[in-house]
């Protein structure tokens, strides 16, 4: 098309300035003329000589080797067709649920071009909320463990081999139906199911074989009633033939049993079931042995409920008393806490019963005087309280139903209408499986998602039972300890690949979906039985959708028809998978039944229970847990807690006992002349595990079996029990049978794997399951008699925090009781810093922010100002943030003789204070220099029954930030929106930043850990598959640069983006970072502090925000809110139940 | 001339003349080297090989193969560079303050302990840089021009005064040393024989010759950067000290840094002077040169700057008490209390206690007794850096983050190295240069020489009057030496 337009590039070409032309025409100048250079008489006379063609030739030499000196081309290739679904940059978020048989919890995954990277806690829809752990938010890498196995696997004489699916497939059933024939034994072991399509589709396996047993549904409530009538149960009884039918069984075998629980309320209300219990409710809650934030039963659901009771700006506190022996998570939070041994558990059980009026059994001593205490506040609490046990002896479980039962808790904080279906161990069925197995009557086993060889306590039994099966099958994501003795390896889908639903109680359903292709040729263990029950064919691709298509249709046969909201399937599925979980209609709400226990009875076989010099207790660390995941270097790698140690399990002992058993420096005078406190400095040093401080070894010997471990010096531990945390020593004989992934294995100081003397790899820490027993027919993990005996080994324990008080730092940690922060002034609990300063000519004492060297960076009340304050009082030290923050930013993992040299890379650490026995001290000294003397050394050593605060600590933000000013090069600078900035690009390592950071939270990259090769086997980034899981929105650092928390800067540009795109300001709610987004009980508070409005501001506003270090003048944009304790001034001061101890003591000898 | 009482002790012993400080000074050089010489500098290259070999390693690998940690992110490489900035502290002061006091006994001692200087100092050099975690971008600390415009460097960061202080000072010492040699290389290239050392020496002499008027620029330049290098004594140290002093670190942020680490450098390294001084005294013959009357001088100076140091340790601790802050008084509490307590009380004993013995006269001018404390206070000086840096900041501010600190192999190494590194290339030094400032030395021999003041049998003043001396001497033996 032909135009007149005439276009120009700029105003001179229009109006054709002179110098315009001058320079148009002088384009292409003769003067330049290539012609007339060339053909130059100068250029004629040049010739190259010798000398310059050598020139050349080692120039082009030199260019040529240079040129192949680049670095390799990593390609990434394009979508060719883009999926609808996927943006690239742009997360897409699903709703999912995680359940393993011991954690439960509704879940949103992150994924990036279709990967997941991220999970946290569901907080629209489920039960759990916000609430997940540690060990929830850290299965997405579990997904990307190379050790997964990648196909079927069949295990002959000629080793291990892999198989086909459709030979897998034809060879097992082949075996099942001539096994079924001739009448034999078939059992199907897997943990709790709580998933009605699984129970259908292994009712269906049942059948299929014959089977006349059909799965137990759990309580009898009316969704599952309906589920029972449709299963298709298949009546052999009439059959004329001589064959016997076969002996078709389900049995439920998690690490954890409930099976006393479920005997317990079977004999107070007629049904073992387990009720739902609200904390949220409870004004007094006592714990008896009882982990309940901690992986007991729904414990998701109880953090959340629990932290709203641990707000008290609401005007009240919960009073948390716990009873335990070890010093768990949740025995760290509570007000009171009593240290017995596991055997008094019974008799403070009945010893509270007794004091509430109950037909208990008075509790003798100290102990006695606390049941009393108990009691006065229980009593007052009336229906708002709750007392929990976790013991799995039916009796104790019996009298604390009592004493709820007394209180009235019943219907108020138990809602035995909703029945929990987690933890269905059936310990007698367990029992008697393990002797058929032992006897050779099973001909055929299947194992799915449980792993008896290594949780059992006669797990090598069942190793050899197993081989000794006619046809063993293996549904494994590993070649695991139990796998490894099976016949066939049938690799299950991880949960991020697979379709499931789950009932986690009564009237409660959620739904977990796929959120990426099967990485490998794995099959969902539904769809195996589905497959072996004749009711699917596998299809030919591992893109099946058996388990999708069946989940549908159950779905849409129980799920659809009882409900009223949606008219097509389609939008009532649609709308369950969006949320991801769903609240059945109508549920009609139970009576309370009537307690019918005969407590006596139990009373009295409780005040018969043993007593032993040292008695055991197997515990669930917050980050490893049943040892499902021992390969997940995150979760290997988050310190624990309590002790801080990572990578490790140890035996946890009262530090008494340990310089008992170690006398080290300390003489036996003066341990005689101090008792068990420890006030000796030199004492203090046998206890101090260091960088070049290893810790003692002991043997702990129960029984037949015994394990050597390391000593950690636990305060608050009670004297003469041992505690040993389960989940450790997984994946044994590593590399010759099991093998479940690089970081489960210890790992020398220079990379690689040490292996013992057959060449097989050695675990991390040592499998604990095999010291626990049964007790009155139910498998117990607490109160196993064992003895332990002194190695003259040592041992190095990688410890993140070696220093274990806070010094009387109050300016650090601020604490007060509930009734002084509501009776009292803010200044009684959290006064203002002051400095004495010359002001108009005289010493007054001003407010620290009166103190300025320095300009202020003008982010107050301009633009954003990001900040985050943290609630000391509701964090419960859980591991969550430190979990998320490392699957946010890409934080390394570095191993554990980086940990054991300090050298932690966590953004965010919980700090974790134990009181010290100088505290009261050092307050008399404050008031009175010169009457009282104290000691900084008595400082350093914690209590003997310490009180614990957990603080959160990443980057402040300082908006006078030190290490801004001591970088020479200007790599950490400040934003307008309040951020301390890091530049990796541009920063050289000094490392003065870090020096000059009063929180220390600055941590250097002290290797390549993406290359070297002291990473291989733990920093997951040095896997490719391993590497998937990195967020791509945040760097991977790289050696000798300094990294630290930013707040999740990329987090907080994308909240900007979302409001931009929205036209509005930016609200509370658009940012939020990777911490505050994964606590479980909100006390992380992040958003826009110049938002007068937002959480954030008010939050530092309260009456309980400090600012830590507030006179060192950095001016952080991070508070704290001061931790309030629901207790007595008094016992504040003193809070130490030594005298129990004593007690303790005395009945132990 | 200067004229100088005939009671002073004289600075010169024996029967010197002009040409026999010649002949003492080139023997050296121009002599075979002997077997002693061989054997140390093989020694020392060896170490300096091992040390170099850990620095490739630390490079190669990453900082984490020293014993660093979240908390403690200096140790080891700081301190060492510190205490190499302080050792290199004594050949500036010596030849440029003393210069402008006119003190004459430096003229034995300057070159050695400018040499001393600038391999120091070079050693001091290799710390800053290594420390780095990517040494390969350390030119980012100058600032230089950059395709990012208005990317500069930060100029608050003492770290960023350190490069420059230190650049400074070494180019300046560098430049005032060599300028102090010209004249004393080109007797040399005067003297020697063979081609090969002719034409160096020839070279390094810059076309020396002699004349009056070479001598006066001479003295103008030697004046005009005695000027010059004064001020950078004490800025040197100053700016090193406000690494830790403009820092929040309790122990650190203290205002009398500044002259108590100048005056800890002068305490370090004349006690470096002293160890280096009395071994060469011995093995280069150089006994008449360097006597007791140089060993005490030396000695007053460390008691001074000795009780100096001392006197700031205490201040410190009256201020850490004083002061009534929290984390300040429990650092220095925990300084002589807590674990590193064995670190600060080698501190005290070395540099606090042990000088105050050359209050006794005898003991000052006692040879052996002084070079055994020379090398306790170079220990004790190691200690003070160590005990500054690292007990301060094991514990600081969050007792959650308190650690140890436990050197490597590697640490230990480098630090061997340096040592290595530092003693091969004194022993080049003491084999191919001139030691002493022997042209200088003989501006004094005529007012400071035994011989000048004991008149040898011809009473005082027989000297002045005989002052063909020299000339016949020298008229004999050495026509080419110009420079009499």
């Amino acid at each position: 098309m032909a135009t007149n337009k005439k276009y120009w590039k700029g105003f001179d070409e229009l109006k054709e300035t002179p110098q315009f032309v001058e320079r148009r025409d002088n384009e292409f100048p003769a003067e330049l003329s290539v012609e007339e250079f060339i053909g130059s008489e100068k250029s004629a006379a040049f010739k190259t000589d010798r000398r310059d063609f050598l020139k050349f030739l080692g120039f082009s030499v030199a260019a040529a080797s240079l040129a192949a000196c680049e670095k390799p081309v990593i390609k990434s290739v394009p979508y060719v067709n883009k999926p609808e679904e996927i943006t690239p940059g742009i997360a897409n978020w699903y709703a999912s649920t995680y359940y393993d048989g011991n954690d439960y919890g509704s879940v949103l995954i992150k994924t990036r071009e279709g990967r997941p990277i991220l999970i946290k806690g569901n907080k629209n829809y489920g039960i759990n909320g916000v609430a997940t752990t540690p060990r929830i938010i850290g299965s997405v890498l579990s997904l990307y463990n190379e050790a997964r196995l990648q196909e079927p696997h069949k295990h002959g004489e000629t080793g291990c081999v892999a198989v086909s699916w459709s030979d897998v497939d034809a060879e097992i059933s082949t075996k099942l139906t001539s096994i079924a024939s001739k009448g034999g034994t078939i059992r199907l072991v897997s943990r709790s199911i709580i998933s009605p399509s699984t129970k259908i589709a292994i009712n269906a396996f049942s059948a299929k074989y014959g089977g006349n047993e059909p799965f137990p549904m759990g309580p009898i409530n009316e969704d599952v009633q309906v589920l029972d009538e449709a299963l298709p149960i298949v009546d052999t009884s009439d059959s004329s033939e001589e064959v016997s039918s076969p002996d078709i069984k389900h049995v439920v075998l998690d690490e954890v049993s409930y099976s006393g629980m479920r005997q317990a309320n079977k004999a107070s209300f007629g049904d073992d079931f387990i009720p739902s219990y609200d904390f949220s409710k409870a004004k007094v809650i006592v714990g008896i042995g009882c982990d309940f934030l901690n992986g007991w039963l729904l414990s998701t659901e109880y953090l959340g409920q629990y932290g709203s009771t641990r707000k008290p700006e609401s005007g009240w506190m919960s009073k948390h008393w716990q009873f335990e022996s070890i010093m768990s998570q949740t025995g760290s939070n509570a007000d009171q806490r009593v240290r017995i041994k596991p055997s008094q558990e019974g008799a403070v059980a009945a010893g509270i019963l007794h004091a509430i009026g109950g037909a208990g059994k008075a509790a003798e001593g100290v102990l006695g005087t606390y049941c009393e205490q108990v009691a006065s506040d229980l009593k007052a609490a009336g229906s708002s309280a709750l007392v929990v046990s976790g013991s799995n002896d039916k009796n104790i479980q019996l009298i604390v139903n009592a004493i709820n039962n007394k209180l009235g808790s019943y219907g108020e904080t138990i809602d035995v209408s909703k029945k929990v279906e987690l933890g269905r161990n059936d310990d007698a069925a367990i029992k008697q499986l393990s002797d058929e197995l032992a006897s050779g009557s099973v001909d055929a086993i299947i194992f799915y998602d449980t792993n008896p060889v290594y949780s059992m306590s006669n797990g090598s039994d069942w190793e050899n039972a197993i081989r000794n099966c006619e046809l063993s099958v293996s549904l494994s994501q590993y070649e695991d300890e139990t796998a490894s003795a099976c016949q066939y390896v049938c690799p299950d889908n991880n949960y991020l690949e697979s379709w499931n639903d789950y009932n986690p109680k009564t009237g409660h359903y959620s739904l977990g979906q796929p959120v990426i292709r099967p990485l490998y040729d794995t099959r969902q263990a539904q769809e195996s039985i589905l497959v072996w029950a004749g009711e699917a064919t596998r299809s030919a691709t591992k893109d099946s959708t058996v388990c999708y298509d069946f989940l549908k249709s159950v779905w849409e046969e129980y799920g659809f028809s009882r409900q009223t909201e949606y008219a097509a399937f389609n939008d009532y599925w649609n709308w369950a998978v969006h949320n991801g979980s769903t609240e059945a209609q109508g549920m009609p709400s139970a009576e309370v039944p009537v307690f019918s226990g005969d407590v006596g009875v139990a009373v009295a076989a409780v005040a018969n229970m043993e007593m032993s010099p040292v008695e055991l207790i197997v515990y669930q660390k917050a980050g490893i847990g049943t040892g499902k995941d021992a390969a997940n270097p995150w979760l290997q790698e988050m310190p624990d807690p309590l002790s801080k140690v990572s990578w490790d399990n140890y035996v946890t002992m009262a530090p008494a006992d340990v310089l008992e058993m170690f006398p080290g420096s300390l003489s036996e005078a003066s341990l005689a002349e101090n008792g068990e406190e420890i006030k000796d400095y030199n004492a203090w040093n046998a206890l101090y595990l260091g960088e070049d401080s290893p810790a003692n070894v002991v043997t702990v010997t129960v029984g037949e079996q015994s394990v050597k471990l390391p000593v950690f010096p636990m305060p608050g531990q009670a004297s003469g029990t041992i505690g040993i945390a389960m989940g450790y020593g997984r994946g044994a004989n590593g590399g010759s049978t099991a093998v479940i992934g690089k970081a489960a294995y210890c790992t020398g100081n220079y990379g690689g794997h040490e292996t013992d003397d057959a060449g097989n790899l050695i675990p991390i820490g040592k499998n604990a399951f095999p010291l626990c027993g049964w007790q009155n027919g139910t498998m117990t993990l607490a109160g196993m008699s064992a003895t332990i005996v002194a190695e003259t080994e040592t041992y190095q324990l990688a410890c993140a925090q070696t220093h274990h008080t806070v010094m009387g730092r109050e300016s650090v940690v601020k604490e007060t009781t509930l009734d002084t922060y509501l009776n009292a002034d803010s200044s009684a609990y959290n006064p203002p810093h002051e400095l004495s300063m010359i002001k108009d000519g005289k010493h007054q004492m001003l407010p620290v922010e009166e103190a300025d060297l320095w300009d202020s960076h003008p982010v107050e009340n301009v633009g954003h100002r990001w900040g985050m304050s943290v609630d000391l009082t509701s964090c419960m030290g859980c591991g969550s943030c430190l979990v998320s923050c490392v699957a946010e930013n890409n934080v390394p993992v570095v191993g554990k003789d980086e940990i054991r040299r300090s050298r932690d890379m966590h953004w965010l650490r919980i700090d974790r204070y134990f009181s010290s026995v100088g505290d009261s001290d050092r307050n008399a000294w404050e008031k009175d220099p010169t009457k009282n003397t104290f000691d900084y050394h008595q400082m350093e050593i914690s209590e003997a029954s310490p009180s614990v605060v957990y603080m959160p600590m990443m980057c402040q933000h300082c908006n006078h930030a030190p290490c801004e000013t001591v970088c020479p090069v200007a790599a950490t600078t400040h934003s307008n929106e309040g951020l301390n900035q890091m530049t990796y690009n541009r920063c050289i390592g000094t490392r003065y930043c870090a020096n000059n950071c009063p929180y220390k939270v600055r941590r250097f990259n002290w290797f390549n850990y993406q290359g070297y090769k002291k990473f291989n086997e733990t920093n997951p980034a040095q896997q490719e598959i391993g590497r998937m899981v990195l967020n791509p929105d945040v760097v991977v650092r790289s050696r000798g640069v300094m990294e630290k928390c930013s707040f999740c800067v990329q987090k907080i540009q994308e909240g900007k983006l979302v409001a931009k795109k929205a036209g509005r300001p930016v609200q509370d709610g658009d940012v939020t970072s990777a911490c505050a987004e994964a606590c479980p009980v909100n006390a992380i508070t992040f958003g826009d502090w110049n938002d007068k409005d937002s959480a954030i501001r008010k939050s530092s506003e309260s009456d309980r925000a400090y600012q830590s270090l507030e006179e060192v003048g950095v001016k952080p944009n991070v508070w704290y809110k001061v931790k309030v304790r629901n207790i007595e001034e008094q016992a504040m001061a003193t809070n130490d139940d030594h005298a129990s101890d004593h007690e303790t003591e005395h009945t132990a000898h | 001339m200067h004229k100088e009482a005939s009671i002073r002790e004289p600075l010169i012993l024996g029967d010197k003349s002009y040409h026999d400080i010649t002949e003492d000074v080139c023997r050296p050089i121009e002599n075979d080297a002997p077997k002693a010489w061989y054997l140390m500098i093989t020694i020392a290259g060896l170490v300096a090989m091992w040390g170099i070999g850990c620095i490739l390693y630390l490079i190669g690998t990453g900082i984490g193969t020293w014993g660093l940690n979240k908390t403690v992110g200096w140790a080891w490489d700081i301190t060492n560079f510190v205490w190499w900035v302080g050792i290199g502290h004594a050949g500036t002061l010596i030849s440029a303050v003393l210069l402008l006091f006119r003190q004459k006994w430096r003229m034995a001692i300057n070159r050695s302990a400018e040499a001393m200087t600038i391999f120091a100092v070079m050693m001091a050099a290799v710390f800053p840089g290594i420390h780095m975690g990517r040494i390969w971008v350390a030119y980012w600390v100058f600032p230089l021009p950059n395709q990012f415009g208005s990317l500069w460097v930060n100029f608050n960061s003492p770290l960023l005064w350190d490069v420059f202080a230190i650049s400074t000072y070494f180019s300046v010492s560098l430049v005032f040393w060599y300028i102090g040699l010209i004249p004393d290389f080109a007797t040399i290239r005067d003297r020697v024989t063979r081609p090969v050392a002719k034409k160096i020496y020839s070279i390094l002499s810059f076309g020396w010759t002699g004349n009056a008027k070479a001598w006066n620029r001479f003295e103008i330049v030697s004046l005009v950067l005695a000027g010059l290098a004064t001020p950078l004594v004490f800025s040197v140290h100053s700016i090193v000290s406000m690494d830790f002093a403009t820092s929040i670190v309790p122990g650190w942020h203290t205002t009398i840094f500044p002259p108590y680490f100048v005056s800890g450098a002068v305490f370090s390294g004349f006690a470096m002077v002293l160890t280096l001084l009395l071994i060469m005294r011995k093995a280069m013959h150089l006994e008449n040169y360097i006597h007791v009357k140089h060993v005490e001088y030396m000695n007053i100076v460390i008691i001074v700057t000795g009780s100096i140091v001392g006197v700031a340790y205490i201040t410190e601790l009256f201020i850490s008490w004083y002061s009534g802050v929290e984390y300040e008084a429990y650092a220095f509490i925990n300084r002589a209390t807590g674990p590193y307590w064995w670190a600060y009380w080698s501190m005290m004993t070395c540099n606090v206690i042990s000088p105050q013995l050359f209050w006794f006269k005898k003991l000052r001018r006692n040879l052996a007794f002084t070079f055994v404390l020379s090398l306790v206070v170079n220990i004790g000086m190691w200690f003070e850096r160590f005990v500054i840096i690292v007990t301060s900041i094991h514990r600081d501010y969050i007792p959650s983050s308190w650690t140890m600190f436990h050197p490597t192999w590697v640490d230990i190494g480098v630090f061997i190295g340096t040592i290595g590194i530092f003693f091969f290339l004194f022993l080049l030094f003491a084999r191919f240069f001139p030691v002493l400032a022997l042209n200088e030395l003989k501006s004094i021999l005529k007012s400071s020489g035994e011989n000048y003041k004991e008149g040898f049998g011809y009473g005082e003043g027989y000297w002045d009057k005989q002052a063909h001396h020299d000339e016949i001497g020298d008229a004999e033996n050495d026509n080419n030496d110009s420079n009499d």
